[in-house]
């Protein structure tokens, strides 16, 4: 998953890898930094926690294809297919649908608000917006931006 | 499981480890997040779970394929069965048996040279036979007859290997996996400038080689091929550099041409064109390589039986491994029993002898020539003081009458349909169950399996009449005997005398009348021969033979019979005989195979009136009798 520059809206491309920290005392939900940056002061892999460990494994879900997971081709929104249909705002719906279903079948923390995917055709990619709310964090809606792309 | 702290390592399945990962990873704290899908945590854990499976996985292939039971990769089988001194069978080219003349008086000898073609056709498919060694004949005068010449289908090939010691990946491979080894000619060439040949024999047992002994060894490598190779020097004479290996052998099709009957050459035989050829034999003997389930039965038992014709067991192996086309073998000693041409298989002993009854795949029986084949084949393994004898099987059939309720509110079949059910039930159990040696046809299976066919059949009567057949040699006075060996049902003398007892024929026309006759019995151990006028039966003979009842057998006083009747409405050479057996089951003795006859079987399916709750069902309800009625069949 290389990052790669000259993207028009930057902040959304990095919105699901970065290593905010809640300010809550009690961190329900600590997960593996799969971008294994390093933490200068305990000299260890970084941890992720809260409503960004939740934002990470929405953005794997929705990135897993079908039969990428090992004996469970469930568990995919295969939005790969869905990304080299034409593109038509009756793609997006059906993308934005296949996200919503990954995320509701699949992610039982985040309680989800909509799913939003607006085809930029200049570039054949989909910005898609995810607003949620973490299950234990109730009063903070947490939105993610995803740039799909055929090629990744 | 219960401890978590403790990883749990006796699970392989995918699912299984991956839950063993995170019952572990419940007792730290550090990451949480390892039971959600998307998780980073979950995808390490997939990772570690997908690696886990699929070492235990392999591993779990491994061990299978270090054991003969196990194993399922034909390498590793053939291997195993290396170990048991145990050689795989090659597919084998179907071979005919010719006679080839040629008419000349201009030559004193005349020689075939091995790969000599001769053209046949089956199914409209044109296959090429060939000779595998020179064969030389002398003159006769007017012709040079090539006698009882073997040719095999398929092509004859020639494959040269020079010996090459600083090669160590050398082999000397039939490289195509449909060459039949049992026409294989190894030859040794000493090089390429010294033209002498040495032929080498396979090797058929070791303690007697030394180090100058000219054989070669044959084992099946990868891909269903065969290798050649050769000894040390010291076990056997090994070959050197600049030796040529010149390996001949046929490249058949199998069993393709099973039955080619009619042969031509296709070219001049050592120069003479003018040739005939009489097909002594049908092409025969084409197979398959032999099967895993084959080599995985008969690898063990072929060790167990170190090369000898002992006990029964030990012959039933080697006839199955010198005649491929064996799908069932049926071997008993002399002491239980004897084969006598004229009078057939029966239980008098006769000691020194071995009776072995093959049962083809072909379904016909052994021809002459096979027999004796085999009978010589097997000389190399036996006890020297045994005689060796093949008979052919005997079929004895099994008509059935079968009479089933059945509950018309609890199926939307038709009677008629529910009978063809039934009908499959039993070709089923026919096929499964019986048509092979020492197989007992069990009457309360049989009845079982019918009631079972649909959940509608409540209940069944199934009688069951044996048939067996003789082949009777017209316009000549002679008897025949015919064993069922199971005790014909007779509860008392003269039981059913007056309507012919337990015994039918088919019909059949005998010197001084005209009227076609038939034989049934008095009951009393008599068996008479009489004709119809209308129903009735005049009897032409009283005594026509004799019925053991307690033997299951009939003997037939000499009789000349003249011509022979329909059987099942088409002309035959048989004559039918059936009889009615004391017990439902009925046992296959020596050489006997059961067979239910599906052409004389009938079933009958008739609504229950009780179960549907006819009104008038307790006074009108009918039931099928047990007792078989003699019917001619």
């Amino acid at each position: 998953m290389a990052i790669t520059g000259g993207w028009r809206n930057e902040a959304a491309f990095l919105d699901a890898q970065g290593q905010n920290k809640s300010d809550r005392s009690v961190q329900i939900y600590s997960d593996l930094d799969l971008f294994f940056s390093h933490n200068n002061n305990t000299k260890d892999v970084n941890r992720i926690y809260d409503a960004q460990a939740v934002k990470r494994s929405i953005r794997n879900l929705v990135l897993l294809n079908t039969f990428e997971k090992p004996f469970h081709p469930e568990i995919s929104s295969d939005v790969r297919a869905t990304l080299f249909e034409l593109m038509t705002p009756v793609t997006a719906i059906i993308l934005a649908r296949q996200i919503q279903d990954v995320i509701e079948n699949f992610e039982p923390r985040a309680r989800l608000v909509g799913v939003k995917a607006y085809p930029d055709l200049d570039r054949n990619a989909y910005d898609v917006s995810v607003e949620f709310y973490v299950v234990n964090a109730p009063t903070e809606l947490v939105e993610l931006t995803l740039p799909l792309e055929r090629l990744r | 499981m219960a401890n978590a702290r403790r990883l749990d390592i006796t699970e392989f399945d995918f699912d299984d480890v991956k839950d063993n990962l995170k019952t572990f990873l419940k007792a730290q704290s550090t990451f949480k997040d390892y039971d959600f899908e998307g998780s980073g945590m979950n995808i390490l854990l997939d990772t570690l779970a997908y690696n886990t499976h699929y070492l235990g996985f392999n591993m779990n292939m491994l061990a299978n394929e270090m054991f003969l039971d196990s194993s399922s990769l034909r390498s590793s089988i053939v291997s195993h069965a290396k170990t048991l001194g145990y050689e795989v069978d090659s597919c084998r080219a179907p071979y005919a048996v010719l006679n080839v003349v040629l008419n000349t008086s201009g030559k004193t000898t005349a020689t075939m040279s091995a790969g000599t073609k001769f053209n046949t056709s089956l199914n409209n498919i044109d296959y090429q036979f060939v000779t595998v060694a020179d064969t030389t004949a002398a003159n006769t005068g007017v012709e040079v007859p090539f006698n009882n010449l073997k040719v095999y289908e398929g092509t004859y090939i020639t494959t040269r290997y020079i010996v090459d010691s600083s090669d160590v990946n050398q082999r000397f491979v039939i490289p195509d996996d449909r060459s039949d080894t049992s026409t294989l000619t190894v030859i040794v060439q000493n090089s390429s400038t010294d033209t002498t040949q040495t032929t080498y024999n396979k090797v058929t047992d070791i303690s007697g080689l030394t180090n100058l002994s000219e054989v070669y060894y044959i084992q099946e490598i990868e891909a269903g091929k065969f290798e050649v190779y050769f000894g040390d020097g010291i076990v056997s004479k090994a070959v050197t550099d600049g030796n040529i290996v010149i390996l001949q052998y046929v490249v058949t099709n199998k069993s393709d041409s099973n039955g080619a009957s009619v042969f031509t050459n296709t070219s001049a035989i050592d120069t003479i064109s003018d040739i005939t050829v009489t097909t002594v034999e049908n092409a025969a003997g084409g197979a398959e390589g032999e099967s895993l389930t084959s080599i995985k039965l008969n690898a063990p038992l072929d060790f167990a039986s170190q090369g000898r014709c002992v006990t029964s067991e030990d012959y039933k192996l080697f006839a199955k491994k010198l005649f491929p086309q064996t799908q069932a073998v049926m071997v008993f000693g002399g002491e239980s029993g004897s084969y006598d041409p004229t009078v057939g298989v029966t239980s008098t002993a006769s000691y020194g002898r071995v009776y072995i009854s093959i049962k083809s795949v072909t379904g016909n029986n052994l021809t002459a020539a096979q027999k004796t084949q085999l009978v010589s084949d097997l000389q190399k393994y036996n006890v020297a003081s045994i005689t060796p004898i093949i008979i052919d099987p005997e079929i004895v059939y099994i008509i059935l009458t079968t009479t089933f309720k059945f509950d018309s509110t609890k199926t939307t079949k038709e009677s008629s349909e529910l009978e063809t059910d039934v009908k499959n039930t039993i070709i089923n159990l026919n096929d499964t169950n019986l048509k092979t040696f020492s197989n007992v046809f069990r009457h309360s299976e049989m009845t079982g399996k019918i009631d079972d066919t649909h959940s509608s059949i409540l209940s069944n009567t199934t009688n069951v009449t044996l048939a067996k057949t003789f082949t009777p040699t017209l316009n000549s006075a002679i008897g025949y005997n015919i064993y069922f060996n199971n005790v014909f049902y007779n509860p008392h003398s003269e039981h059913n005398k007056s309507a012919g007892g337990i015994i039918t024929s088919s019909g059949f026309k005998v010197v001084d009348s005209d009227e076609e006759q038939f034989y049934d019995d008095d009951g009393a151990g008599n068996l008479r021969r009489y004709y119809l006028v209308g129903v009735t039966r005049t009897y032409t003979s009283e005594t026509a033979g004799t019925v053991d009842y307690a033997a299951g057998s009939i003997k037939i006083s000499s009789t000349t019979i003249t011509s022979i009747s329909d059987v099942d409405g088409v002309s035959s050479i048989i004559i039918r005989m059936t009889a009615i057996p004391a017990s439902k089951d009925i046992v296959p003795v020596r050489n006997q195979i059961l067979e239910i006859d599906m052409i004389n079987t009938v079933v009958t399916g008739e609504v229950d009136l009780v179960a549907i709750g006819d009104t008038g069902a307790s006074s009108s309800y009918t039931t099928s009798s047990s007792y078989t009625v003699t019917k001619k069949y």
